[in-house]
């Protein structure tokens, strides 16, 4: 496999740089990351309810070590339930019970952190002519009235 | 003793040998008559006035192997627009259309993701149709400036019950 297929620039650079060849190299492991498979974005719930996330989390060739969301976009995390792979290299099961403050438009940021204290980021990093290796956090977008 | 014993022996035999003999010519006529009501049906016992089959008129249905629905083309997903067969016809003998429109490039990463699969992959040389490809996907996919992260948008709101 040759070209810009499962290839990314051996050395950061500014999105949309033209990269040479030479200077792109194989893409030899695969970055932790995250889903909240349920519930599906746009929920919306009654205010004083409880909402229950549950998602998976996988971190290539280790292991998922922390499981934590926001409702603030960041501003603060709180951690979630954690399952332990069902062997090496599965996928983890994670929940959350998530409160929210009052009335109004809300994300919940999932953000899993690797064995090796690696979290995803919230934003899309390392910029690559393909798209690869996007382990930015995943969101739903949820309303409370 | 012993000579008669052989006698009725050879007597057996004998009688053997015939009734196999006369087995085996029957087998033969048989199989003979058989071929010969099976080769010619005017004689055969299974012979029916009525026929097997009757004839159905089957309407002729339109090819439609390049039907477009909605303004899509319905066997590959690709936008019907100027430039959508040609791109059909050069890029799906090889790979499938999703790979073509998941890759949003401008006009020159095509030029050079094309040369590639030229020099690499036995692509042949697209000729006259390359600009007009190259013109098809550039105006129908163009690059997507989507940021280091985008408002989430067409969220589908539900009512969640528990």
């Amino acid at each position: 496999m040759t070209g810009t297929a499962y290839r990314v620039p051996c050395k950061p650079v500014a999105p949309g740089t033209k990269v040479a060849d030479e200077d792109m190299c194989i893409i030899e492991s695969m970055p932790v990351k995250s889903l909240i498979t349920y519930p599906k974005s746009g929920a919306t719930i009654s205010k004083g309810k409880t909402l229950t996330i549950r998602g998976h989390a996988w971190a290539g060739e280790l292991q998922v070590a922390k499981m934590e969301y926001s409702i603030d976009f960041g501003a603060t995390w709180k951690t979630c339930m954690l399952d332990k792979p069902a062997n090496r290299l599965a996928w983890q099961h994670f929940s959350a019970e998530v409160d929210f403050p009052q009335e109004g438009y809300y994300e919940v940021w999932a953000k899993a952190t690797d064995s090796n204290g690696v979290a995803q980021p919230m934003l899309l990093p390392y910029w690559n002519p393909k798209g690869y290796l996007n382990n930015a956090c995943h969101r739903i977008a949820v309303k409370i009235a | 003793m012993k000579k008669q014993n052989n006698d009725k022996l050879k007597k057996d035999f004998i009688s053997l040998y015939r009734v196999l003999i006369v087995a085996c010519a029957s087998i033969g006529v048989f199989v003979v008559a058989l071929m010969y009501l099976i080769k010619n049906p005017d004689v055969s016992i299974f012979k029916s006035s009525e026929p097997n089959s009757e004839i159905v008129a089957v309407p002729v249905e339109e090819d439609d192997f390049d039907k477009v629905e909605n303004g899509i083309h319905v066997r590959t997903g690709f936008v019907e627009a100027p430039g959508m067969m040609e791109t059909v016809q050069n890029c799906t003998n090889c790979h499938s259309a999703k790979l073509v429109i998941q890759n949003r490039m401008n006009k020159e990463r095509w030029k050079s993701t094309i040369k590639w699969m030229q020099e690499t992959q036995n692509l042949w040389d697209l000729g006259k149709n390359e600009d007009i490809i190259i013109d098809y996907l550039v105006t129908n996919y163009p690059p997507q400036k989507k940021g280091r992260r985008e408002v989430l948008s067409n969220i589908d709101w539900y009512e969640l019950k528990d």
